[in-house]
């Protein structure tokens, strides 16, 4: 398994700015990408390449605002395969996905 | 608020992403702002018609409508307004963004978001936005006085075409062309015919441009018109019309002008000019022009003392062709600033010599030269064609026969010494039997009658200058040296005018009395002067010239002399439906 990369210095900066609705963020964050994920779990399988596309460009842009850079580096990369509807080793970039995304969700449910 | 004086802005926020929408939310609100949230592009256009943000935020990828689109649709929605648009992206390809920026966008928001940024964004493009507003209250401000000039400037042209064209322009031999906005370029032309049967005609051509030049019109007009129908001289006019331009005028503004005084029966004519171009008289006879000239200096310049109103005195003969122009026709320009010219004119004057279709083809010349493309026509050009013409004044029709309006009056008007020698009363008396409608119409014949009556008692009665020293040309020198003479020497004197005039059922009767502190002649010989005017020219300085005397009896009911014959009565009887003059 992959470090995990997440930019705890920005999350400090967003727990400053949201004050009690920080909670609310990591709650928010947790599930809008553990839903984005699960959809683009089901593009794969329907190789349906617009569903992958715009379900990790979503992923890309949320982890890029909470600091999370690994995931948002995977997620980068699934989205321009989609784009390109280039198929090989997107299993594997999800797998890696997956991975990073239950690391990132237990350290910032730990920041609680 | 924490952006201190700034103002609060309400901004829309079209973002899919929950945790986004969250982050975005809070750094809008803590920078002061209200926010409007969306999730995808249907809501933001929503929104936006329902809240009329200041700035929108839209991310690029939504579902159901994504930024690109919602970015078109809010454009067509706002018009002309300014709303800025920011797009939040993570969008990295050129084309995207290209694509963006297509759809009507402002500028990108890269993810992640940095408060500070975001921040500075807001403030840039409220500023734009307030400039933008500025702008737009600027143009519809302009746009309303733009407006408001133009309702002015149909005011004004009303107001002075009012004025302008109530003269005798519309006559069948004159010819004139005019362009339909002159006035604000200055140029004036005004025709009546005054009670002696003279067609006076003002072309005039104020400094600069709009509307200081046409103010200056109405002045001339009023004053040009007023004068002439109470039958005052041209070089009167020309004086009265000089000191109000002179009073009113800013200096550097002032007024080109050439006046004519066209007597078709007397076949002579007098013109002034002062600054216009020089003016062409078509000689029949000869078939060539005399070219019309003088060097004065144009209306509104000198001061009353200083001005010269002289004008040149010009025979007339039947067939004659007068022309006059401001020198619009010279300068007016094609599409490359070329000038028509004085030259270009000169030839087709020359070469239509005589043509009756000369003044149309000066014009068809003109506007070809023009062309289409310019509006900015400032052309003024004017024939007179002289021939047999009975010259009646134009509105006739326009008096009234109303009972109401007639009136019994008297008046006694005594005219002394020092006013006798500076004074002319008649243009006075005019003015007041005018006031009856129905003698206003013959105020013409009026004017004959009261010239000659005033003539006789100021000449042969005060001056006690004998009439026969005008059946020779020598004598009539030496009658002109002498009237002069005794005028200047004058010590006391006066002339007595009465005026009573008396309602009928179908018209009037106007009583005119003339005595003069002359010594009068025998009313006994009356016959006698009338028969053999020339056997009395040592003993009688007093007599009454016998060519006034049948005059005014052809036009009179009756004439009656007083003895000793310095108190002179005629009556003047007038019907509703006799012939005018």
């Amino acid at each position: 398994m992959s470090d995990v990369d997440l930019d705890t210095g920005m999350l400090e900066g967003l727990r400053e700015l949201l004050g009690e609705k920080f909670v609310e963020l990591i709650s928010t964050f947790n599930s809008d990408c553990r839903a984005r994920l699960d959809r683009i779990k089901v593009g794969l399988e329907e190789q349906n390449f617009d569903v992958i596309r715009n379900e990790s460009h979503g992923v890309k842009g949320s982890c890029r605002n909470m600091g999370a850079n690994s995931l948002a580096a995977l997620a980068g990369a699934l989205e321009d395969k989609a784009v390109a509807r280039d198929a090989t080793e997107m299993e594997q970039l999800f797998s890696a996905a997956e991975q990073q995304f239950a690391a990132i969700a237990d350290k910032l449910r730990a920041l609680l | 608020m924490t952006n201190g004086s700034d103002q609060q802005l309400t901004i829309l926020l079209a973002e899919d992403s929950a945790p986004d929408r969250l982050i975005l939310e809070s750094i809008v609100v803590k920078a002061g702002h209200r926010a409007i949230v969306a999730s995808d592009g249907l809501e933001a256009v929503q929104a936006f018609t329902n809240q009329s943000p200041d700035i929108i935020m839209l991310d690029v990828l939504m579902p159901n409508m994504g930024g690109i689109s919602a970015a078109r649709e809010i454009r067509h929605l706002a018009k002309d307004e300014f709303i800025p648009i920011i797009f939040l992206t993570s969008l990295s390809d050129d084309e995207s963004l290209v694509e963006c920026i297509e759809a009507g966008g402002d500028d990108f928001l890269p993810k992640p978001y940095n408060p500070v940024v975001l921040q500075s964004k807001i403030k840039a493009f409220s500023r734009m936005r307030d400039m933008h507003l500025t702008l737009a209250q600027q143009k519809s401000l302009i746009e309303a006085h733009n407006r408001h000039l133009i309702q002015e400037q149909t005011v004004a042209k009303q107001v002075y075409d009012k004025i302008a064209h109530s003269g005798c322009l519309d006559l069948d031999i004159i010819n004139f062309y005019m362009s339909p906005l002159a006035v604000f370029n200055g140029d004036v032309l005004v025709a009546e015919i005054s009670p002696s049967g003279s067609i006076m005609i003002l072309l005039g051509d104020f400094t600069g441009h709009g509307l200081p030049a046409a103010i200056g019109s109405m002045p001339l007009a009023s004053t040009f018109y007023g004068m002439v129908r109470k039958g005052f001289s041209m070089a009167d006019i020309l004086k009265e019309i000089n000191s109000k331009l002179h009073q009113i005028l800013p200096i550097g503004f002032f007024c080109c002008a050439t006046c004519i005084d066209i007597n078709l029966e007397k076949r002579r004519m007098r013109i002034w000019n002062g600054g216009l171009p020089e003016s062409f008289l078509f000689r029949a006879s000869s078939n060539s022009y005399e070219l019309l000239q003088s060097k004065n200096l144009p209306l509104g310049v000198l001061s009353e003392q200083n001005f010269r109103a002289d004008s040149k005195r010009v025979p007339l003969e039947m067939g004659d062709r007068f022309f006059m122009w401001s020198d619009g026709v010279f300068e007016a320009r094609n599409k490359t600033g070329e000038m028509f010219g004085e030259e270009r004119l000169h030839r087709i004057m020359e070469g239509s010599k005589g043509s009756s279709a000369l003044f149309d083809e000066i014009l068809g010349q003109v506007h070809n030269h023009i062309g289409e493309s310019d509006k900015d026509d400032d052309i003024s050009l004017i024939e007179i064609r002289i021939e047999e013409f009975p010259v009646k004044r134009l509105n006739e029709e326009a008096h009234t026969n109303t009972k109401g309006q007639l009136v019994d009056w008297s008046m006694t008007f005594e005219v002394s010494e020092t006013s006798l020698k500076e004074f002319d009363p008649l243009p006075l008396l005019v003015n007041i039997i005018s006031e009856v409608p129905g003698l206003k119409d013959r105020s013409t014949t009026l004017y004959t009658v009261l010239a000659e009556m005033y003539a006789n008692a100021l000449e042969h009665g005060v001056l006690g200058i004998s009439s026969k020293l005008k059946s020779t040309p020598a004598g009539f020198g030496e009658f002109y040296r002498l009237k002069h003479e005794r005028i200047a020497a004058l010590e006391t004197g006066w002339v007595r005018i009465s005026l009573t005039h008396h309602a009928e059922d179908t018209g009037g009767l106007l009583n005119i009395r003339f005595q003069d502190s002359g010594k009068g002649f025998d009313s006994g010989r009356v016959s006698q002067v009338l028969e053999g005017a020339s056997n009395q020219v040592n003993n009688d300085p007093g007599s009454y010239s016998g060519r006034g005397f049948s005059l005014m009896r052809s036009i009179c009911e009756r004439l009656t002399i007083h003895p000793p014959g310095n108190d002179i009565e005629v009556d003047f009887r007038w019907h509703m439906d006799d012939g005018h003059d």
